[in-house]
């Protein structure tokens, strides 16, 4: 059995926007789709909870859970054609979603469905309802699957890299949505992504995540202003910087989940490792207020 | 001034135009590009889709032929070329590609593709061809005893690395890289950039170095062109062009990347509208409709490039923007 995912405490209150960032394989995506409950069925929850206004929803019947999704929850992903079905005009699939956790009349729907549709800042949007997901654009698209996620006003959304696939024009243009949603409807947001970029543009709290862990937490500009974890440090020193410099590289790899180190999980790549980071794991420790890391030498290393 | 390796005149590509029933509009991929690059000297191409600028690495190794303009390599018209002197000048000419994964044979040896390049162009005795693919692997950071594994075998960072190897097999002139790190971590994207830069330096070779990204681009290159819907808006000194953008286009994009210094960021110019379809471009700029500065003129003008500084120049018509929202 392998563990990709470990000991991952995370805390989003409404209209606060927590992201979650990482690298490939750090386990950043498995943790939004365990709390939506759509892990793979080879995957597994052998500990923890989430909890949604008190209520477990790890441990919640399959029937209850889909009452939720959509509804309470609700989650989008970075591809929107894999959320969207090809064959169903845009309008239709929205009212689908609304009318499928409450009773509306279709016209009402309707209605709601246009509402929302201007609310994602969609243009043209009489227009949109009527069209088909291929008649649309990478951000329309993703526009479309932002309306389907809020129809029912949830009270948590989980993107995952909703912007990733999209053009940076564009993609200004999806954050400063999700950004109004959270202001205007409260909602709170966990934003999954491995841009860092985007995590200081829109987070209000961020989770570094590393080999399945997260190895700092706290408020994104602390965060990034003076990192507490040198994996944190070495990822931000790795981002294109704007002066022109070439962006420092992190020496090693990621190590696979199969083949974890004993201790400290960054401690083989680590430039400020000592004996006692490899004699045992360090747990995720308070550091400064509303600050966490996994970093037991971060008093020493601190810039 | 050396006489520049190769140089790209006017060039334009036009797609479809005859389709299956007659009907389908042609698509204006590029249009009326010229740019010129010396030995050793890196050149970004940056725009969002649609804006040209893979094509415009396609028709400059000859991968595709452009429908108007030519490509020169040291004076010589690549369209000219036949026979011999056609597969003399393709080996001077590679290509390294976004998606490492598709680009490699997976059932395949890493070694033996590596020497494909060696085998075609004869460049190596098949003899000597296990010590040539050592030496490329070790110049790109892989160990030389890697050569007998597969694709799969390797992270897509390292996959990387071995299309790097693969396009430096034939010791080319010129490398025209298409998003070769987009689609790698951050951390692994700073190793392959560090690959190329040094690459580069140590091998004098010229790069077209094709991006969404303007910090990667001004990382690594001397001079940047921003495309859009197959046009030049702005081309000049990267540096240059980062401080102080000077077209409306570069500035929103500019302005709309995400930055790690968020709050330290001046007013954010945020575009309104998508990039209009290739296949019906407006009139006169095409940048025009999502411009927040056109004016009436904007609409029947072609803007010409013109000068704005030091090897610096933008295709807009009013001069008047660093008046009214100041430089950059």
């Amino acid at each position: 059995m392998i563990r990709p995912v470990r000991d991952v405490s995370l805390r989003v209150a409404a209209g606060e926007l927590v992201a979650v960032v990482g690298e490939s394989g750090s386990g950043k995506s498995l943790t939004g789709l365990a709390i939506m409950g759509l892990l793979p069925p080879v995957a597994r929850i052998v500990a923890g909870a989430a909890w949604l206004d008190g209520e477990d929803v790890l441990r919640l019947p399959e029937a209850r859970l889909r009452r939720l999704r959509g509804n309470r929850v609700a989650m989008v992903f970075q591809d929107p054609l894999s959320g969207l079905n090809p064959v169903h005009r845009v309008g239709a699939q929205i009212v689908e979603a609304i009318r499928a956790h409450r009773a509306m009349p279709a016209r009402a729907a309707m209605a709601r469905a246009l509402a929302l549709l201007q609310s994602v800042g969609m243009p043209d949007p009489a227009r949109r309802m009527r069209a088909f997901p291929h008649e649309m654009s990478g951000g329309m698209r993703q526009r479309a699957m932002l309306a389907m996620g809020i129809a029912n006003d949830p009270r948590l959304l989980i993107a995952d890299e909703p912007t990733t696939a999209l053009d940076v024009t564009i993609q200004a243009q999806v954050l400063d949505v999700i950004g109004a949603l959270k202001r205007e409807r409260g909602m709170g947001v966990l934003f999954v992504t491995h841009s860092l970029p985007v995590v200081a543009e829109i987070a209000d709290r961020v989770a570094v995540m590393y080999a399945g862990e997260i190895v700092e937490e706290g408020a994104a500009a602390q965060v990034f202003a003076a990192p507490l974890h040198p994996y944190t440090a070495a990822l931000l020193a790795s981002a294109p910087g704007e002066d022109g410099r070439l962006p420092e590289t992190i020496p090693g790899t990621v190590p696979p989940p199969y083949a974890l180190p004993p201790g400290c999980v960054f401690a083989p790549r680590c430039l400020h490792r000592r004996d006692v980071c490899e004699a045992s794991a360090p747990p995720l420790a308070p550091a400064a207020p509303g600050r966490m890391t996994r970093c037991i030498r971060w008093r020493e290393i601190a810039p | 001034m050396t006489a520049p390796l190769i140089v790209a005149e006017g060039l334009s590509r036009q797609f479809g135009g005859r389709g299956l029933f007659g009907g389908s509009r042609p698509v204006r991929a590029v249009n009326d590009v010229s740019f010129a690059l010396a030995r050793g000297e890196a050149l970004g191409l940056v725009g969002e889709s649609g804006s040209g600028k893979s094509t415009i690495g396609r028709l400059l190794i000859g991968l595709l032929p452009p429908s108007e303009g030519r490509v020169m390599l040291d004076g010589a018209d690549l369209a000219t070329l036949r026979g011999g002197a056609a597969r003399r000048v393709r080996r001077r000419m590679q290509m390294v590609f976004q998606d490492p994964a598709s680009s490699l044979d997976p059932r395949r040896r890493i070694g033996a593709q590596i020497a494909d390049g060696l085998a075609i162009h004869g460049l190596v005795p098949r003899w000597g061809q296990g010590a040539r693919v050592a030496e490329l692997l070790e110049q790109v950071g892989l160990p030389a005893n890697h050569a007998d594994r597969f694709p799969h075998e390797f992270s897509g960072g390292q996959r990387q690395r071995i299309g790097i190897a693969r396009a430096l097999a034939t010791g080319p002139d010129l490398v025209v890289a298409d998003e070769p790190v987009s689609a790698l971590d951050v951390s692994v994207q700073a190793q392959v950039l560090a690959l190329l830069a040094d690459l580069r330096t140590r091998l004098g070779l010229a790069l077209l170095f094709i991006s969404h990204d303007l910090h990667v681009v001004r990382s690594l290159c001397d001079r940047v062109m921003v495309l859009y819907l197959g046009r030049v808006m702005e081309e000049g000194p990267a540096a240059e062009v980062l401080a102080n953008p000077r077209h409306p286009y570069t500035r929103a994009l500019l302005s709309a990347a995400p930055s790690l210094h968020a709050h330290a960021r001046r007013t954010r110019i945020l575009l309104a509208g998508e990039p209009p379809s290739p296949a019906d471009p407006p009139s006169g700029c095409v940048f025009r409709t999502r411009c927040p500065w056109a004016m009436d003129a904007c609409a029947t003008e072609v803007p010409p490039l013109r000068q704005v500084g030091q090897a610096h120049r933008i295709a807009c018509l009013r001069n008047d923007l660093d008046d009214r929202i100041g430089p950059g």
